[in-house]
């Protein structure tokens, strides 16, 4: 008989003494998923250590089941980062109640405002010129602005502190995005946190071309303002091109700018 | 005979039962709840958000593997959250190391022991469960989830045989099935 022929048949011998039939099966799977009585169980292993054969089922079938199991784990991570990637605000109803809580947030805070500033002379001039920035228009959307425009719509809506949370993030592979920094810094001064604000509108006035140079340098001027930092602040204000620089700079008894 | 427990009746469980348990929001949470740590540190370290995504996986299979195989039992969320971050920076420095990675980069990182961390399980089973994961996804849809039923949520073959309206044997008689249409893709 040719060597071939002779090593298929050996193969084709150990292949079918290692199958595994249904009883062997159930009866390994019992032992394996741990439902033996422990009297079977012990016997079980005994078996075990006098039957290569039944050893190497045994192991075969442990891998096998836990490699099932790894390939549902797989499938259910991709469905878990589905949705830590695309996870959408719920329509209507949610819409309906962030409306509400953004009215409420800034219903507070203009009596708030009011209550605070009526008492100090920066902070009234701020809450005078201080009209938050709108925001950018967003169209939701799969797109890889996807994320910057849903945090915006969060911004739009008065949830700061997660539009700020989202930006973030993209600042990790976008670390010098003027825009990012700019809305960054806006959303810092609508929680009124001025100086955090500040840091990132330098980003913003430190880049060359961006088109937010003229109202960062504005809101860094407001920033310093509500700090209560009036000289400073008019360092800033005097290079923004907003309509009512003028204005306030003679209300802080500053110098007005050259020209305009 | 199956668990009787429904995992999803004691959401008070300890946290290692509830990953051993497979018990869906457990791992959901502790998926997203780590996952933006460690993008951040390997997009930091050269990484795409598409080998983040990868070596977060892997990572997190190893992670639930060993609670699986008890070699690792965590006592609460920090516990699992040290250990996925340490895997999953080891997985992404042996990943830099590798000979595929021809760009010489600086990256953040102490001298540790790889295997200690990462693996407890041989080279070869390691490949073996990796050659089953892949198969396991040419499966049909029915033999999926017979399988993911009885193994992943630890449902009865009552509760699976009144699914798909069969009787008790015969779920038993399609989870052999499956599974020997599993061993025989292994061998292809």
């Amino acid at each position: 008989m040719p060597a071939a022929v002779k090593n298929l048949i050996e193969n084709l011998i150990l292949e079918k003494e290692n199958e595994i039939t249904p009883a062997e099966f159930d009866e390994i799977e019992r032992y394996l998923l741990q439902q033996m009585s422990d009297t079977e169980s012990a016997a079980f292993s005994r078996q075990l250590n006098d039957n290569a054969t039944l050893s190497i089922k045994v192991d075969d079938t442990r891998l096998l089941l836990l490699g099932v199991k790894e390939g549902m784990l797989a499938e259910k991570m991709k469905a878990f980062h589905l949705a830590l990637k695309t996870a959408q605000p719920s329509v209507s109803d949610l819409w309906i109640k962030r409306y509400l809580a953004a009215a409420v947030v800034f219903a507070l805070l203009i009596l708030g405002s009011w209550l605070f500033f009526s008492r100090n002379g920066s902070q009234k001039m701020y809450s005078d010129y201080y009209i938050q920035d709108a925001g950018l228009m967003t169209v939701m959307g799969v797109s890889e602005n996807y994320n910057f425009d849903k945090a915006m719509i969060d911004y739009k809506l008065g949830d700061y502190q997660k539009a700020i949370d989202a930006w973030q993030k993209l600042l990790i592979t976008n670390p010098a995005n003027d825009t990012l920094h700019y809305f960054i810094g806006s959303a810092y001064m609508a929680l009124d946190q001025p100086a955090r604000a500040f840091k990132n509108f330098e980003w913003v006035m430190k880049s060359v071309k961006s088109n937010f140079k003229m109202d960062a340098y504005w809101y860094a001027g407001l920033s310093l303002l509500k700090q209560g930092e009036q000289e400073k602040a008019s360092n800033y204000i005097r290079q923004s091109d907003n309509s009512k620089k003028d204005e306030l700079l003679a209300r802080m008894k500053l110098p007005a700018t050259n020209g305009d | 005979m199956q668990k009787n427990t429904d995992p999803t009746e004691n959401i008070t469980r300890q946290l290692a039962d509830a990953m051993r348990s497979n018990h869906e929001p457990t791992l959901q949470k502790l998926y997203t709840d780590n996952y933006y740590k460690i993008e951040k540190y390997i997009l930091n370290n050269n990484g795409t958000e598409e080998e983040t995504k990868d070596i977060y996986q892997e990572a997190f299979i190893i992670v639930w593997r060993n609670v699986q195989l008890d070699k690792f039992t965590p006592g609460n969320e920090s516990e699992v959250a040290g250990y996925l971050f340490n895997v999953a920076k080891f997985k992404w420095i042996d990943h830099l190391r590798s000979n595929h990675f021809k760009k010489i980069v600086h990256i953040e990182y102490e001298e540790g022991p790889l295997e200690i961390i990462e693996e407890t399980i041989n080279a070869a089973d390691s490949n073996k469960l990796l050659m089953v994961r892949n198969k396991y996804k040419q499966l049909g849809s029915t033999c999926k989830r017979v399988l993911t039923d009885f193994y992943f949520h630890e449902k009865s073959l009552k509760a699976i045989a009144a699914h798909f309206n069969w009787t008790e044997a015969t779920a038993r008689n399609n989870k052999y099935r499956c599974l020997q249409q599993l061993r025989t893709l292994l061998k292809t």
